[in-house]
């Protein structure tokens, strides 16, 4: 069991450790499974989905989010300075928090991700997130002429 | 590689489903074919309030396209709907058929029209019909002064204070007087 010691270390794919106060730990699902199931002899619990760079987003952000006696505006501060990260971060970080089950996170990600598309037009979207276009040309033009009044 | 096109199904529907705007949400599914296909009607919020859409009369394309205005896109686009024919005079109502329909996004629904005039009369018209079926209120010996549509029927209230109920079955059109209003007590 791991009810040893006050510390738990999420070790990530490329063998960064990250060690986390074990109550803001055992908040998330998927850790307090693998707390209570796995019969492991060290604190280390592996993320083999995760890199680094990923996770240190992400522990800042429940650090932050666990942090006591934290104001509804100084998380919403936070959140806004947070959510300033490249696409492909934020893709990464979507998928962690989805690997992590961490639903709080997953929400705030996709809302981050909708903004940025909201009215944009469709070749701005592929462009900015790297989207390569599938259709073709006759489903395009089919796609445009079934709703003309909605493009640009 | 972080590529937002290769995202699961279900994550890409579950991202669509947060879509409130309809142009968005139609962007969405034109961006790449796995959008496409996750971004199916049931995953939008047909009762999300919408940026309305004005007809424009006068400038037709043909008999067959009216011309919308899009506020949103501050952009003029025609759309498939045949021009009611008849007497032009008049009001011109239109209530759109089922509540949990959004006529951009599915074909199950009906628009009632009517017109009052020298030849008052009420029309419907569904997507795949060529042209609006009429429904003559002449006989009804009432000039309607409003249309709703309710639970599946479509009611009339005529000036005469007539209030009628009328179900579209197919080509069929069931019509029955809910009630009377005594027009005298009214005023």
């Amino acid at each position: 069991m791991m009810s040893l010691g006050k510390l738990i270390t999420l070790k990530t794919n490329d063998n960064e450790e990250f060690k986390l106060d074990k109550t803001v730990a055992v908040k998330l699902e998927i850790i307090k499974n693998i707390v209570q199931d796995v019969d492991c002899t060290s604190n280390v619990i592996p993320l083999p989905n995760i890199d680094g760079k990923t996770m240190t987003k992400v522990v800042k952000y429940w650090k932050k989010h666990s942090e006591e006696g934290v104001t509804e505006v100084q998380l919403k501060n936070f959140d806004q300075d947070f959510l300033k990260m490249s696409h492909s971060e934020l893709h990464d970080v979507h998928l962690a928090a989805k690997y992590l089950d961490d639903n709080q996170l997953k929400e705030v990600i996709i809302q981050e991700f909708l903004d940025r598309i909201k009215g944009k037009p469709i070749e701005e979207i592929r462009e900015v997130f790297g989207i390569v276009n599938d259709y073709t040309p006759e489903e395009e033009e089919e796609v445009r002429r079934e709703n003309a009044w909605a493009f640009e | 590689m972080a590529d937002w096109s290769k995202l699961p199904n279900d994550v890409i529907a579950h991202i669509a489903n947060h879509i409130k705007v309809i142009e968005d949400f139609i962007a969405f599914g034109a961006v790449c074919t796995s959008w496409r296909i996750a971004a199916t009607k049931d995953n939008f919020d047909v009762l999300s309030p919408q940026v309305p859409l004005l007809m424009l009369q006068g400038v037709h394309h043909e008999e067959y396209y009216q011309n919308i205005y899009s506020l949103s896109k501050k952009k003029v686009s025609p759309i498939f709907l045949p021009q009611v024919r008849g007497n032009r005079w008049g009001c011109i109502d239109i209530a759109v058929v089922s509540a949990n329909a959004n006529p951009f996004l599915t074909s199950d629904y009906v628009l009632m029209d009517h017109h009052n005039g020298a030849d008052s009369f009420l029309a419907f018209w569904r997507p795949g019909d060529l042209d609006w079926t009429h429904i003559d209120v002449v006989n009804h010996a009432a000039v309607i002064t409003s249309l709703v549509y309710h639970k599946g029927e479509f009611y009339s209230m005529s000036y005469s204070g007539k209030v009628r109920a009328y179900e579209i079955a197919g080509s069929n059109v069931k019509t029955r007087l809910v009630g009377e209003i005594d027009e005298f007590a009214c005023n």
